[in-house]
């Protein structure tokens, strides 16, 4: 077995164990946030892929047209790697209508719209990293959360270069709607690994017991 | 390195740093936090950070600084959320406010150990602030936007204000939103439209309060000064007190009443509850106000409208009125704007002039009203100009004909006059004429009458002396001729002179019957047989063919039967000379009602019309206007009084003659007689079977078939007749039987005997030996003047011939019965 896995040998029962893992991840954000914002938040997940990083840039650019907010986050311990996720502007907007409610509706991103996205991305992101965490049963630490507002396309390619040194990346497409309504657009989670096959065996491992 | 960093940390960085170790402790805080601290910062350090902010856990927010702590998970807390974490006062403008917070919590770590965790204070308060009112400007700005819509589309004032309401407390920060309406005479307001989810609440209040004007002292300062007023709960302001006294159970803070205007006064106050506790933006307040005038705006436009509905009605309404009242009217009326053309035209204008309104609309007046001089021929100037140009009232010249769009001419008498709008200008012109095409015809006939009339009265005149001259003529040719009776030659010229004066005299005597003379002798009659055997008596022996047309139910009349024939063979006669060359004369007879209407110088009534129409030559235009004049003729031989007796006749008859003629194709007269119910043929068989008589009459004729017809009438009805052949027999008869103390009853003289004693010289004889005899004068001369005034000549009655039994019968009851 080579360090590094191809997609087409990713064997499906390891790729179940990663869905069956974000799915526990977003049922944790989901709870979190329901909490948090004292409605019933629903977190669907139409999409997750398993790629190279050069491949996630450019379902990334397929996928959106328009970036919005992003926060990106180092993590390190057991397994190290880079979360980032972004909201389309669409799904941004609609995400913070539907938390203000009728009366205070906006047309875009303010900076109090922005800190509410981030602590929402943050909320989403943790999760799941953490629900893998849990389930290799290893310390993960976080660095300090690098949220922006997108302003240049160029800046967000640049990040995403900065992760082509990394392995694979778990993309989530995820789906989120608050009290029942409909969320236009969707915000995206990339879970970029420094070692993939480390977190595959280590799943592995948990869930086989091999 | 260290150091400066350090520095910056606590002194240069606009955000709260706290620094706590893993048991909550807070090690060190920046000059930031220091500065927004309510107590002294030295007392914090070392302190459990839940302990020295108990506001964290009480607002249950520990587990986010738990997390780090236990997790090394960082968290960022949004301030729209979590409002703050450390509780931090800003004070703005007097206004005390709680720092709005963005918090990010990072673990510490110190050799990949975490040694504690940061927490990172962002104020955010001004930027919600601003974030909030851009918000709220853009909800009102909205809400103007979608009132705006509403005032383009709304129909009307309800639609307006409830919509207005509905807009304000869907699309704005509005809790409640109503509207007081203002009574007429500005004293009393009552709320009419209520939205929000207190508005049952408020409404409650409302009915609960009937007084509700000392409460409501907001509303009563929107009316008073027309501006808006704004309050808030908090400010405690004793002008509002009773206001939000009132509203104590509306769940408000502040409240704008705003003046809803129309026409510049005040109708309606726009209350707007609203959560802002101690200010709100200039910027709102001026939105508001701009929504104000807005829907003020809008009311006005509605108002306007009202204004031009009602007017609109009005004038329709009018119009309609007008209308009505022009088409109902007798006159024709024809209304032109400023530049001639037809704006409206009544009923009877339609009548004549051809043109229907709608036809004759726009058209110019000119085309509908053809109008020429009855004699010229030549178009009239036109009226409509004339009244443009004079800017006054102008009556039409006397013989206009207005020639209607079908050829037919009628006489009119017209104004007109200028229509002025309320600036004086004027903006059109009306004309009102009406037909006198009757009236003129009459006119012209009592013209025509009264020059007839005096026509006979100078004719009768000078016939009465020229018949005195003739008489002084004649009398003294008789004494000549009695004088040299053996010179021939003198007998002569005597007798030529004498047969002059005779017929001079016949002259006269026609002159007399035209003037004055021949009063008629009515009696009930039918007419068709007279007309018939008078017309065919006339045309005898000419090749004039007559074709009667008569009804069966022909009505009787009362008429001189011996002058009704004369009327007819005068007319047929005439119409036989126009016809040298033979041809046909219709005669027609009719039974007709004569209305007022008809124009006709006769009385309304029941008439029979006799219509004798030849085609001749006809009777020229100029001719037509003498043609009853006695002596008028066109005629070699004519003595020109055969038409002017008729005329004379008919209309002592109390009847009409007329003619119209077509030169060189028709001529037709037209006779009009008053028509009886009763039938003569009944009349004469009832007379005859009533009547029975007795006693003795005395007949003077020298006719013996006359005489046999009488004795055999008398004998019938029940008398005894004697007979003489003249006069002198008469009065001897007559002598004879007065001295034996039996006088005849009645006495029956012929005006005139061949070689003997006429009637006339007769009377005066017998009057000398009775003066009470009773004697009817008996002639086939109706037109004699004996006959027509036979009361003069001492007669008490007359007896036409020839006579019939009805009329012996009528003659008898009328002497005898008396």
């Amino acid at each position: 077995m080579t360090d590094k896995i191809e997609d087409d040998k990713l064997d499906e029962r390891s790729f179940d164990i990663i869905k069956e893992v974000i799915n526990m991840g977003l049922g944790e954000a989901a709870d979190a946030l329901s909490q948090l914002v004292n409605a019933r938040v629903i977190i669907k997940v139409p999409d997750v892929h398993i790629m190279d990083i050069k491949k996630a840039k450019t379902y990334i650019k397929n996928e959106v047209e328009n970036l919005g907010i992003y926060i990106a986050q180092d993590f390190t311990g057991i397994i190290e790697g880079k979360t980032l996720l972004f909201y389309t502007q669409e799904c941004g907007i609609s995400l913070l209508n539907t938390i203000y409610g009728d009366k205070k509706k906006v047309q875009g991103i303010t900076e109090t719209g922005i800190s509410t996205l981030n602590e929402i991305g943050n909320i989403i992101m943790v999760s799941y990293i953490s629900a893998i965490s849990n389930f290799i049963d290893g310390k993960i630490k976080f660095s300090i959360p690098n949220v922006s507002l997108e302003v240049s396309t160029l800046y967000f390619e640049n990040l995403l270069n900065e992760m082509e040194e990394l392995d694979k990346a778990i993309v989530v497409k995820n789906e989120m709607s608050i009290k029942s309504e409909n969320i236009q657009g969707y915000l995206f989670v990339l879970l970029s690994f420094k070692n993939f096959l480390v977190v595959v065996k280590n799943l592995q491992k948990r869930v086989l017991g091999k | 390195m260290q150091t400066s960093l350090n520095y910056i940390l606590n002194e240069g960085l606009s955000l709260g740093l706290i620094q706590i170790d893993m048991n909550y402790n807070i090690v060190s805080i920046n000059s930031f936090v220091k500065r927004h601290l309510k107590r002294d910062w030295k007392g914090l350090i070392g302190q459990n950070i839940f302990k020295m902010f108990p506001d964290i856990c009480s607002r249950k927010k520990e587990s986010y600084i738990h997390k780090v702590i236990e997790d090394g998970q960082a968290n960022i807390l949004s301030p729209f959320i979590h409002k703050y974490i450390i509780p931090f006062d800003i004070v703005k403008k007097n206004i005390v406010l709680p720092m709005m917070q963005e918090t990010r919590i990072y673990p510490l770590h110190e050799d990949s150990i975490q040694t504690g965790a940061l927490i990172i204070i962002r104020d955010m308060t001004e930027q919600i602030l601003n974030e909030n009112e851009i918000a709220s400007l853009n909800m009102d700005l909205n809400a103007i936007r979608k009132v705006n819509q509403l005032i383009v589309k709304a129909d009307g004032r309800e639609e307006l204000l409830n919509g207005v309401c509905s807009i304000l407390i869907n699309e704005t920060d509005s809790l409640l939103v109503w509207i007081a309406e203002l009574s007429d005479f500005g004293d009393i307001f009552v709320p009419i439209i209520c939205k929000g989810e207190q508005s049952e609440i408020f409404m409650e209040s409302v009915s609960s309060q009937p007084y509700l004007m000392p409460g409501l002292d907001i509303t009563r300062h929107v009316i008073k000064t027309g501006e808006m007023a704004v309050s808030f709960r908090l400010e405690n302001d004793p002008e509002f007190e009773k206001w939000w006294g009132f509203c104590k159970d509306i769940a408000c803070q502040s409240t704008l009443a705003l003046p809803v205007k129309c026409q510049g006064k005040v109708e309606y106050i726009l209350h707007i509850h609203r959560h802002e506790e101690k200010s709100i933006s200039q910027e709102i307040l001026d939105l508001f106000s701009e929504l104000a005038n807005d829907i003020s705006f809008c009311l006005d436009q509605f108002y306007n409208k009202e204004v031009r509905l009602e007017a609109e009605a009005i004038l329709r309404t009018e119009k309609e009125r007008l209308r009505i009242t022009l088409r109902g009217i007798g006159d024709g009326v024809i209304a032109t704007d400023k530049y001639g053309s037809v704006v409206l035209l009544n009923k009877v204008a339609e009548e004549l002039t051809g043109w229907t309104e709608e036809e004759a609309t726009g058209r110019h007046i000119g085309e509908v009203f053809h109008i020429i001089n009855e004699y010229t021929r030549k178009p009239c100037f036109s009226p409509v100009q004339n009244v443009l140009k004079t800017g006054s009232i102008i009556g039409l010249a006397n013989h206009t004909t207005l020639i209607a769009r079908d050829g037919v001419e009628r006489i009119i008498a017209d104004s007109g006059a200028p229509i002025r709008d309320d600036y004086g200008q004027i903006i059109g012109v009306v004309l009102v004429f009406r037909d006198i095409t009757q009236q003129s015809k009459m006119e012209k006939e009592m013209l025509k009458m009264q020059r007839l009339e005096s026509i006979g009265l100078l004719a009768g005149g000078i016939a009465h002396d020229f018949n005195n001259i003739l008489s002084v003529i004649t009398g003294n040719i008789s004494f000549a001729m009695t004088r040299w009776p053996n010179d021939a030659e003198l007998q002569e010229v005597f007798s030529d002179v004498e047969a002059a004066t005779h017929r001079a005299k016949d002259l006269t005597h026609q002159l007399l019957t035209f003037a004055k003379g021949g009063a008629p002798i009515k009696k009930i009659i039918s007419i068709d047989g007279i007309i018939r055997e008078s017309a065919k008596f006339v045309a005898r022996g000419s090749n004039v063919r007559i074709i009667f047309n008569e009804p069966v139910d022909l009505k009787s009349t009362s008429a001189d039967q011996g002058q009704i024939s004369q009327v007819i063979q005068n007319l047929v006669l005439n119409a036989v000379q126009a016809m040298p060359e033979g041809g046909e004369i219709s005669i027609d007879t009719a039974n007709i009602e004569v209305q007022e209407e008809d124009g006709m110088p006769i009385k309304p009534g029941s008439y029979i019309k006799i219509t004798i129409q030849d085609n001749g030559m006809g009777i020229s235009s100029k001719h037509m206007e003498k043609i009853f004049d006695p002596f008028f003729t066109t005629k070699q031989k004519g003595s020109g009084l055969g038409l002017a007796t008729a005329f004379s006749i008919v209309k002592r008859h109390q009847g009409h003659i007329s003619v119209k003629s077509i030169q060189g194709e028709v001529t037709t007269f037209e006779v009009y007689l008053p028509s009886v119910e009763e039938m003569a043929s009944d009349i004469i068989q009832k007379e005859i079977n009533s009547h029975q008589g007795k006693g003795k009459i005395l007949v003077m004729d020298d006719e013996e078939p006359l005489c046999k017809l009488l004795d055999r009438m008398l004998q019938k009805l029940g008398y005894n007749a004697h007979f003489a052949n003249n006069g002198q027999e008469a009065i001897i008869k007559y002598q004879e039987e007065f001295n034996r103390n039996s006088p005849y009853d009645l006495v029956i003289l012929d005006l005139t005997v061949p070689g003997g004693m006429g009637g006339k010289e007769a009377i005066k004889h017998l009057k000398e030996i009775d003066p009470n005899v009773k004697a009817v004068v008996s002639s086939g001369y109706s037109n004699d003047p004996v006959m027509a005034n036979y009361l003069d000549y001492g007669f008490s009655g007359v007896m036409p011939k020839p006579v019939s039994m009805t009329e012996i019968v009528h003659l008898l009851k009328s002497i005898l019965e008396q």
